[in-house]
């Protein structure tokens, strides 16, 4: 059975789908963990692994085993500001909802299965929870700089690649358009007037060296524009910050490294993780499966392999 | 700020199987016609960098009711990924339509679509839907598809694609029960698209067709800088124009397909905002 609520975290509505299997089954609530708990990334690679994570989610459910999913607050159908997502709010908003998964099922213990830096906010929440049983890591940053490194150079090839756009400052100075293309055959207004307080540019920076963005939905200011989604300075603080090979608190849950990637075997910093991960947790799985990396990917796609190797390790 | 209109959670149903989106209340009842958003082709219902959510929102403040759901075989919908195509996905818009004349209001709706959700909502209309208006972002146009080079590309994307499959277990588990359907592949492989197309499907406009249902108006929002727009404007205002309804086309400056930027998206929306204000 599949349901679909929202539950409140930290003052927003949490969007969260739980897949529990029918009571004319066999229920596996005896099995150990008891409910699994996914963990999305966030920006557009979640949009890409939205559907991907629903089929594992419907997969673990078809074999039994009851399923919590969930949009961080400010992603996805959860209320909240998507400029004030951080590495530490995501780490709450998991923490929230595999509390509701054990209020659900009733079972205290949980497998957390994270792709991206949802695996990081899954490894980082199984280290002070120890009734996290299995953790699966798909994909893991590992290390946040490299994500904020990828994050600039998206940014920097989508400027390259599309015409500039020379707009305001912080204070609402609108600077001229570029101008419209001679093909234009009808405009409605090629330099819209923006009001007070908006203004900013995709890739210029005002006075603070932060890009100034239109007030339309945000509160925090943005350091970057990622894809169209803001990123605050907090974020990108706590990304630069973040390190999963250098921390040292004990995981008492078995660990699964999965590189999904065009080759059978992990990749170099997948096994470094690994081997860092050794030193603290209570096993660790390092493997590739030979699928496309559904996060990045633009159009539907059915990762089957991937999926495979969740469930078949989780169950 | 965002969020603040009622949002609740919707399930609709087609064919046996549960279509779930998201519905959003108006700050005030205002008695104006709802909103239905359909996404792109490999999206979800909260669209690129959450452009449908932001706008969803910002016109539940404007008084308007917004339903956004996800297609068949696409986000939390029911069916397999592989199994739907446009034309399940324009097959759904009644659907959704219906849960939204039942359930919200029954103002013909306004269907605004972004990249294939815009070829969704044309689709929708040359199925005969009466709508109050059309919001196309970023639409690709079928009719641009027609050229021999596109033809061929796609061909060639279906070679890879089946290329793939075919080192799938499963490809060779349904080869030796026999459940291949080879005719289809033949078809795919020759040029005809996956689906055998009948006389009114609308996969491919025609230069001098003129849909069926009713439309008071359309916005076409584009990205100077994406690749599809010049020629999918140019096929809709024609399209349209010999309709006889009226079409606003509104060009984002510098803006790639999708809008993947934070001015480019609060333009479209504040655009958008605006001519269906003005309406």
């Amino acid at each position: 059975m599949e349901t679909y609520e929202y539950i409140p975290v930290r003052g927003e509505r949490m969007f969260l789908g739980l897949h529990i299997p029918d009571e004319t089954h066999s229920s596996r609530l005896d099995w150990k963990p008891g409910c699994v708990v996914i963990a999305s990334p966030v920006h557009e690679e979640k949009k890409s692994a939205h559907r991907p994570l629903v089929d594992l989610a419907r997969a673990l459910e078809a074999r039994r085993l009851p399923c919590v999913r969930f949009d961080y607050v400010g992603t996805g159908d959860s209320t909240g500001d998507p400029s004030s997502v951080t590495l530490s709010g995501m780490t709450d908003d998991l923490r929230a909802a595999v509390q509701h998964a054990r209020d659900a099922t009733g079972v205290s213990n949980v497998a957390l299965v994270g792709l991206r830096l949802g695996a990081d906010v899954a490894a980082l929440v199984a280290e002070d929870d120890s009734d996290v049983r299995l953790l699966a890591l798909v994909a893991p940053v590992g290390q946040g700089r490299r994500y904020v490194r990828d994050m600039r150079m998206r940014s920097r090839i989508r400027g390259a690649m599309t015409e500039p756009v020379d707009r305001s400052s912080e204070h609402g100075d609108v600077a001229a358009a570029p101008s419209p293309p001679s093909h234009l055959p009808r405009e409605m207004g090629a330099r819209p007037e923006e009001g007070p307080g908006e203004g900013g540019a995709s890739g210029r920076r005002g006075e603070a060296g932060r890009l100034a963005v239109p007030a339309m939905t945000r509160t925090a200011t943005v350091a970057l524009d990622y894809d169209g989604h803001p990123v605050s300075p907090r974020m990108i603080a706590e990304l630069e910050s973040h390190d999963l090979l250098s921390r040292t608190a004990s995981i008492g849950a078995s660990v699964l490294c999965l590189d999904v990637r065009a080759k059978p075997q992990p990749s170099a910093p997948l096994t470094a993780l690994a081997d860092a991960l050794r030193t603290r947790a209570a096993s660790v799985d390092a493997r590739a499966v030979v699928d496309e990396p559904f996060w990045n990917a633009l159009g539907p796609v059915e990762p089957w392999e991937c999926i495979g190797a969740v469930t078949d390790w989780l169950d | 700020m965002a969020g603040r209109c009622p949002e609740s959670y919707a399930e609709a149903t087609l064919h046996g199987a549960v279509i779930r989106g998201i519905v959003h209340a108006p700050a005030e009842p205002s008695g104006r016609p709802p909103v239905i958003m359909l996404s792109g082709w490999g999206g979800t219902r909260y669209g690129p960098n959450g452009i449908l959510v932001e706008a969803a929102r910002a016109l539940a403040e404007d008084g308007r009711a917004v339903a956004r759901f996800d297609f068949r075989g696409r986000g939390d919908s029911d069916g397999a990924v592989s199994e739907h195509d446009l034309a399940c996905h324009i097959e759904d818009v009644p659907a959704m339509a219906e849960w939204v004349r039942h359930e919200v209001s029954d103002c013909p709706p306004v269907l605004l679509g972004i990249c294939s959700g815009g070829e969704v909502a044309v689709g929708a209309l040359f199925g005969g839907m009466d709508v109050e208006s059309v919001c196309l972002w970023s639409a690709p146009v079928f009719a641009a598809e027609s050229t021999a080079a596109r033809r061929s590309r796609k061909r060639l994307g279906y070679v890879l694609d089946y290329g793939r499959k075919a080192l799938r277990p499963e490809t060779w588990s349904k080869l030796v029960s026999g459940q291949v359907r080879f005719d289809i592949v033949r078809r795919v492989l020759g040029g005809a698209g996956v689906h055998k197309k009948a006389e009114d499907e609308p996969t491919e406009l025609d230069g001098a067709a003129v849909y069926s249902g009713r439309c008071g108006g359309v916005l076409l929002a584009y990205g100077t800088a994406d690749p599809v727009a010049r020629e999918a404007v140019a096929a809709y205002e024609g399209l349209f124009g010999r309709a006889g309804c009226g079409c606003t086309t509104h060009w984002v400056s510098g803006a790639n397909h999708g809008f993947y930027g934070l001015h480019w998206k609060t333009e479209v929306i504040r655009v958008t905002r605006e001519w269906l204000a003005g309406r």
